[in-house]
């Protein structure tokens, strides 16, 4: 029964956190805590001469200095996260993966490869004076040259970012279907181009920021984190520490936003439990945002160079693409990015020869995680920016292209012919593209805009219209838990592996529970966030909450209500069946004035009760079910950007935005609507502002938000809404993910506006952001080339 | 980071070379120079304290003076570090005569690293610029002075 799901329920976290009394690492005290400060590496590439620790040891309230020299054979480097890298035999087969080995040591040893690299820590009585301990190290650098062009880097002979890694290329592979090149040679429409996007970084409210407390007598450690991962935090310091990993309990407690980066176990994790149990005293470090821009992993950033053939109606007989990842120092997600935009490239559209060459390159800049859409803003940038370029090409609407190519409703489910990155075929389960294209189109009066558009410009003003589209597979595995139990008090208390970073899990969660149990959300006690409850847990990313742990919770609740009406049959003399719950109470459906409360089931399942249960009932109210989908589930969308332009400054006004998505059952329509609204703003920042800058020295240039321009709610026009519900077929709920969905189309959205809004000009935007001084000089150079035309 | 800049004194070539190598000149006409130690005949220890935008902090180095053609043409090769990162310097100098004193014309190429840059650079040439002419006003105040 649906009571809960799909009611914009007030999120239970909000009454914390609006009234200030969210707890985040930063909050939090411990008696006798210190507090660590990192030294950094300036250089992006260099051999560490020499490191004289010795003033910062003398300062009074000092109580450790460490560098690489001192955790060499003690502490071993991160590798690759295997939960997120292991390429499966069927993919491997099809892709033929070459993997190099790569690592980062958790302090420099010997070398350094990026700048931001933790060179050395201090642990001091507090923070001031770990920071002026800090001052006195000093450390001798011999340059070595450094690589920042991930083409460059890929030379035969050029220097190696790690020494293991040949050419710099960590990773490469070769996706393909049918034959592409045949098929361009054969075509008389063939389409050439190189599309960019820029490194990111996340910039989330709250830094990053780890405590952790050793207990001597158990030998256990508790770490807090601002981390999105938990159990792959507590699985990384097992790793690297050699310890028990039952005696690590991570909690993530508050966390204000993560969107990927904090999902990439750090250094300073590792090192900071390593040295709470080595002082045997709490220690604290919170990132500070110069750090933060600096040493944060980032993202993105790939150059895509493709090759499409096509018909002169606009249909795509062919896409080639050779794309290259810079993926910074270390490359830790394996193929995760890179993947993703393989086979997620062709969205909604039908192309069947398809063939695709990715190489992942090492580079001395901080490396790269996945990061909200994690290759998706890539590859539907290229594609989208693909299919405007054909419809100019040819004269035609963009739109009539995008339908020419589009998946119709009735071929669904569609076999895009390739494997996903779980190894499970790629089919599309539910959705209807052109039916979310209609309703977007009707939304802007598309047709309206042509004409206005038409009118405005020969008042000289330059208004354009731009639509991107994506299929998003969501819900990624490989699985998620949830474990329930009643209290005396009759409350259902819910422990889940997924941590939320600000996405309302306390709230959808109970709104699932709630149905399946018959109760209300109030009476469901969420808890997330910590691994000592639940042995196996994921985390919050890959928009996969919602799917896996909101199936598994559904699951749990349905477990738990069986196992309460079998109790509630034996004391009310019914059969099972019979039995009713109601916003908690428990009856026979033939007599509801008599009824029972959870407390009252809890009472009589308590071991040595009386009267005692069957004995085929165990006692206790508490069971655990595990969901483990079949592969990922497809959400969908459609984004339509209407833009202004500025031909003098270059400047975009951003004046509507608008969407129609399907992520299928909405649980919380106004959760969602916020996961739209604020994916969408990241993705126009990524269209319009971000950018991570880095000179031909390796040194970062953008390392404050002066330099690395964030939108602001000045810039974010509020976006319209429209709904599709297609429900999923791989999960009992319907839902697919919505979190990471908004940041993916706004960049090729708004770039194929501003080509619109210039139409007259034939500029092509093929980078990202699209920033008022890059823009004017695309203004310029296209204003010359058509006064050349003409003067002759 | 090229930056370059050109500096007229009413003394002659001599007395601003002399000037230009006076240890105490340069201490207190240095920006934020603390101390400046003399290590052989050409290489110098340097401490400086400097705020470059938001970024304050103190540098150590070496200063050393190299291609000297007495008194019209030397080049000073300085390496610096410290919390907000690294700057290596070379500064090129050229005394040249004029009717009523002489002139410094002097180039710059500098690379910085760490905090600077990425905090800095939209400022720093600007700063630098900045800094090298307060350096030049204080040598003639100074040189005005013990006149």
């Amino acid at each position: 029964m649906k009571k809960y799901v799909g009611q914009s329920v007030k999120r239970k976290e909000d009454y914390r956190l609006v009234t200030g009394t969210g707890q985040f690492v930063a909050d939090i005290k411990l008696a006798g805590m210190l507090e660590a400060v990192f030294v950094r590496s300036p250089q992006a590439h260099a051999i560490i001469r020499h490191i004289d620790t010795s003033k910062a040891k003398e300062l009074p309230g000092v109580h450790a200095v460490l560098i690489g020299d001192d955790i060499k054979g003690i502490i071993n480097p991160i590798t690759q996260f295997e939960s997120h890298s292991a390429v499966p035999p069927n993919v491997a087969k099809e892709i033929n993966p070459k993997i190099q080995y790569n690592d980062e040591s958790v302090l420099a040893i010997d070398k350094v490869v990026y700048v931001g690299q933790p060179v050395a820590v201090v642990v001091a009585d507090n923070r001031y004076i770990a920071e002026d301990a800090a001052d006195l190290i000093k450390v001798e650098y011999e340059q070595l040259k450094p690589m920042v062009d991930p083409y460059e880097a890929m030379k035969e002979g050029s220097p190696l970012v790690q020494n293991q890694v040949e050419q710099n290329i960590q990773m490469e592979f070769h996706l393909s279907i049918g034959d592409a090149k045949r098929v361009e040679q054969q075509s008389n429409h063939v389409l050439k181009a190189r599309v960019k996007t820029p490194r990111l970084s996340s910039n989330p409210i709250e830094t990053r920021g780890v405590i952790a407390d050793y207990d001597n007598r158990t030998d256990q450690i508790h770490v807090w984190s601002a981390t999105q991962l938990p159990f792959e935090v507590r699985a990384t310091i097992a790793h690297c520490l050699g310890w028990t990993e039952q005696n690590i309990r991570v909690t993530a407690p508050d966390v204000g936003g993560g969107f990927g980066p904090k999902g990439g176990v750090h250094p300073e994790e590792i090192l900071i439990p390593y040295i709470s149990k080595r002082l045997n005293r709490p220690v604290k470090w919170v990132e500070d945002r110069l750090e933060h821009l600096t040493s944060a992993r980032q993202s993105r950033d790939q150059v895509h160079d493709v090759i499409v053939a096509y018909n002169s109606d606009g249909t795509i007989l062919s896409l080639r693409d050779e794309f290259v990842v810079d993926s910074g120092a270390v490359n830790f997600f394996g193929f995760t990015c890179a993947y993703n935009t393989a086979y997620h490239l062709r969205g909604a559209y039908k192309i069947p020869n398809y063939d695709i060459k990715s190489r992942i390159v090492l580079t001395n800049k901080t490396p790269n995680v996945p990061f909200r859409g994690a290759g998706r803003p890539e590859a539907v940038f290229t594609m989208d920016r693909v299919i405007d370029m054909i419809a100019r090409k040819l004269k035609l609407d963009p739109v009539e292209v995008m339908k020419r190519n589009m998946i119709q409703a009735h071929e669904m489910p569609y076999d895009q012919g390739i494997l996903v990155k779980d190894g499970a075929r790629l089919i599309y389960d539910s959705g209807d593209y052109p039916a979310a294209l209609n309703q977007a189109l009707a939304m802007v009066d598309y047709e309206g805009f042509r004409e206005r558009q038409k009118e405005l410009k020969k008042a000289g003003k330059n208004i354009g219209i731009g639509i991107s589209s994506y299929v998003e597979g969501t819900g990624a595995g490989p699985f998620e838990g949830a474990l329930l139990s009643v209290d005396s008090t009759g409350k259902v208390i819910a422990h889940l592996g997924a941590s939320p970073q600000g996405q309302g899990h306390e709230t959808v969660f109970a709104q699932i529970g709630a149905d399946a149990l018959g109760l209300t959300p109030d009476d469901i006690v969420i808890k997330v966030g910590d691994t000592a409850v639940l042995p196996f847990g994921a985390g919050t990313y890959a928009s996969r909450s919602a799917v896996n742990a909101g199936s598994a919770m559904h699951e749990a609740s349905l477990k738990l209500r069986n196992k309460v009406v079998a109790i509630a049959g034996i004391i009310l003399g019914t059969l099972p069946d019979e039995i009713v719950i109601e916003e908690g109470k428990i009856f026979s459906k033939e007599n509801p004035s008599h009824f029972l409360t959870l407390q009252d089931i809890y009472k009589r399942s308590r071991p040595a009760a009386r009267p005692p249960l069957p004995s085929e009932i165990e006692p206790g109210l508490q069971v655990t079910h595990y969901f483990v989908p079949p592969t990922v589930t497809f959400a969908s969308s459609v984004h339509i950007a209407e833009v202004e332009v500025d031909k003098e400054t270059g400047f975009v006004d951003l004046q509507n935005y608008s969407v129609v998505h399907d992520c299928g059952t909405v649980i919380n329509p106004m959760i969602v609507d916020g996961q739209v609204q604020g994916g969408i703003a990241q993705g126009i920042g990524s269209a319009l502002y971000e950018e991570v800058v880095y000179n031909e020295s390796g040194q970062l240039l953008t390392g404050t938000y002066m330099d690395y321009l964030l939108p602001t709610s000045m810039e974010i026009p509020t976006v319209k809404k429209g709904h599709q519900q297609h429900l999923s077929t791989r999960n009992p709920l319907g839902v697919k993910g919505v979190g990471e969905g908004g940041a993916i189309s706004p960049p090729a959205a708004i770039a194929n506006a501003i080509v619109d809004a210039l139409s007259d000009l034939e500029i092509v935007i093929n980078q990202l952001p699209v920033s008022p001084s890059r823009l004017r000089g695309l203004i310029k150079e296209a204003e010359k080339k058509q006064s050349t035309i003409l003067s002759k | 980071m090229n930056i370059n800049g050109t500096a007229k004194f009413n003394e002659s070539v001599d007395t601003i070379w002399q000037a230009l190598h006076t240890e105490e000149i340069l201490v207190s006409a240095i920006p934020g120079c603390q101390s400046l130690i003399l290590n052989d005949d050409v290489e110098y220890d340097v401490n400086l304290k400097l705020g470059v935008a938001s970024v304050k902090g103190e540098y150590t180095g070496k200063v050393k003076i190299e291609d000297i053609e007495e008194p019209v043409h030397y080049k000073l090769y300085a390496a610096g570090s410290g919390k907000p990162g690294f700057v290596d310097a070379t500064l090129e100098c050229k005394i040249e005569p004029l009717e009523d004193g002489c002139q410094v014309i002097w180039t710059c190429e500098a690379e910085i690293g760490g905090t600077i840059a990425s905090v800095g650079n939209r400022v720093i040439g600007g700063i630098a610029k900045f800094l090298a002419g307060n350096f030049f006003k204080d040598v003639k105040k100074q040189l005005l002075t013990r006149a």
